[in-house]
């Protein structure tokens, strides 16, 4: 049990590190992945809802800490991108690639619309402009490296939990 | 599978954990800011803040690096513009000696850092301090980054007194840098300066650059002094009155260089 908090507080920490250092490094045009959602759906996808959930709430709770009127925001979105994950990969088949790659990027898209949405005060008008301009970007460049992820998974590269 | 809530709830403890998870959130979305703000603060500063000042320091470190290249850059391009007006310089002395010209003195350069105001003359003198070996006089040209400040008068070991281009007894030798015309600076009233002493036939015209003739003797020839500002011809005399806008800001004065002569 100790082992598995261990992991996942270095995974905690590598996601912090990860996303203020390297996340802009690799930025395009100022799009730039988002590390926490992409974990919340690798780790629903290959460990199960519980990891997913239980990194979603922490990663949010830190993520939203930056700003104290947005604090829960993040948090609530990653757990239920989770379960959406969980849910909708469970009544998909996930052999398919193509699959895959929909929920990821139909479910990362989402949250970061709903975010801006709320974020901005229910301004359709920025939400429509923020989400064209960067959040559908994130959510595409996001899913793309989930899905290299889970890829690399599959090939046995995989986290280890059974520390 | 979400028909019956508490079968799902008891059944599978990790969507139990997802709901319980999502109801922490939200309460917590939903709770005031005076209770949200300090959680914030303290998950921050335990968090993110460690990483993110890290990640500043590095930013500011790789801009200061970029700069600095800059800096490197700029500096080569000066060099080499200095490299050519030394070349230009030597050129000039060249033509001029072929042509019977006499020779332009050359001047030292005196770095002088402003000490105190002269509380007798406020408006117009000041005390500077230079190093201790250098040999100073009085009437001696004084520049500052701009232009012509004043000029030297008393000298107290490496105390020196500077009469600005304010006073009445500082006048300069100057002349129009476009039309060449020549005229007295000094200073009236106010906050400008009156280029004294040209004809109503020369021509001078507002934003022409006034600078130093040399032909007063004491101060060099090409010091920048100011900005036409306003050209008046009176109905009638022989002369126009002509103010002039100082380019130095005689109220912020820091650092200013005394020229003396070099030896050779």
């Amino acid at each position: 049990m100790l082992g598995r908090i261990a992991v996942f507080a270095a995974l905690v920490i590598l996601a912090i590190i990860f996303q203020t250092f390297f996340a802009s490094l690799i930025a395009i045009d100022n799009v730039m992945p988002d590390i926490y959602v992409i974990l919340v759906i690798y780790l629903t996808l290959t460990q199960g809802l519980g990891y997913g959930t239980v990194f979603g709430f922490i990663s949010g709770i830190i993520e939203g800490s930056a700003d104290p009127n947005l604090l829960g925001l993040s948090a609530i979105l990653k757990v239920l991108l989770a379960m959406i994950v969980y849910f909708m990969s469970n009544r998909v088949r996930l052999e398919s690639n193509f699959a895959r790659v929909m929920i990821v990027l139909i479910s990362v898209a989402v949250h970061n619309l709903i975010y801006f949405l709320v974020a901005y005060g229910f301004d359709f008008e920025l939400t429509i402009y923020t989400s064209i301009r960067y959040a559908l970007l994130d959510a595409v460049y996001s899913a793309a490296i989930t899905v290299i992820l889970l890829y690399l998974s599959e090939r046995k590269l995989t986290l280890k939990f059974e520390a | 599978m979400i028909a019956n809530p508490r079968k799902l709830f008891t059944e599978n403890k990790e969507i139990g954990l997802a709901i319980i998870l999502a109801a922490l959130s939200f309460i917590i979305l939903i709770m005031p800011l005076s209770i949200k703000r300090p959680m914030a603060t303290y998950t921050y500063l335990a968090t993110l803040s460690p990483f993110q000042g890290v990640s500043e320091k590095l930013k500011r470190l790789t801009e200061t690096h970029q700069t600095n290249k800059w800096l490197r850059q700029q500096l080569l391009e000066r060099e080499l513009e200095i490299a050519f007006a030394r070349e230009a310089l030597e050129q000039n002395a060249r033509l001029r000696d072929s042509l019977g010209f006499r020779e332009l003195r050359e001047y030292e350069v005196i770095p002088a850092e402003l000490e105190a105001i002269d509380p007798k003359r406020r408006d117009n003198a000041l005390l500077v301090s230079v190093r201790e070996d250098y040999q100073l006089s009085p009437d001696r040209a004084v520049v500052g980054l701009n232009g012509l400040v004043g000029k030297t008068t008393n000298v107290l070991k490496n105390t020196v007194t500077v009469e600005l281009l304010t006073s009445p007894n500082c006048r300069v030798a100057a002349r129009d840098q476009n039309t060449r015309a020549m005229g007295i600076i000094k200073w009236e009233r106010g906050t400008d300066l009156l280029m004294d002493n040209v004809p109503i036939r020369d021509v001078v015209e507002v934003g022409d650059t006034i600078i130093s003739s040399g032909l007063g003797g004491l101060f060099p020839e090409g010091l920048p002094i100011g900005v036409v500002s306003e050209v008046d011809i009176p109905e009638r005399g022989f002369f126009k009155n002509i103010k002039v806008k100082p380019f130095v800001d005689f109220n912020r004065i820091d650092e200013v260089f005394i020229l003396g002569e070099t030896e050779d």
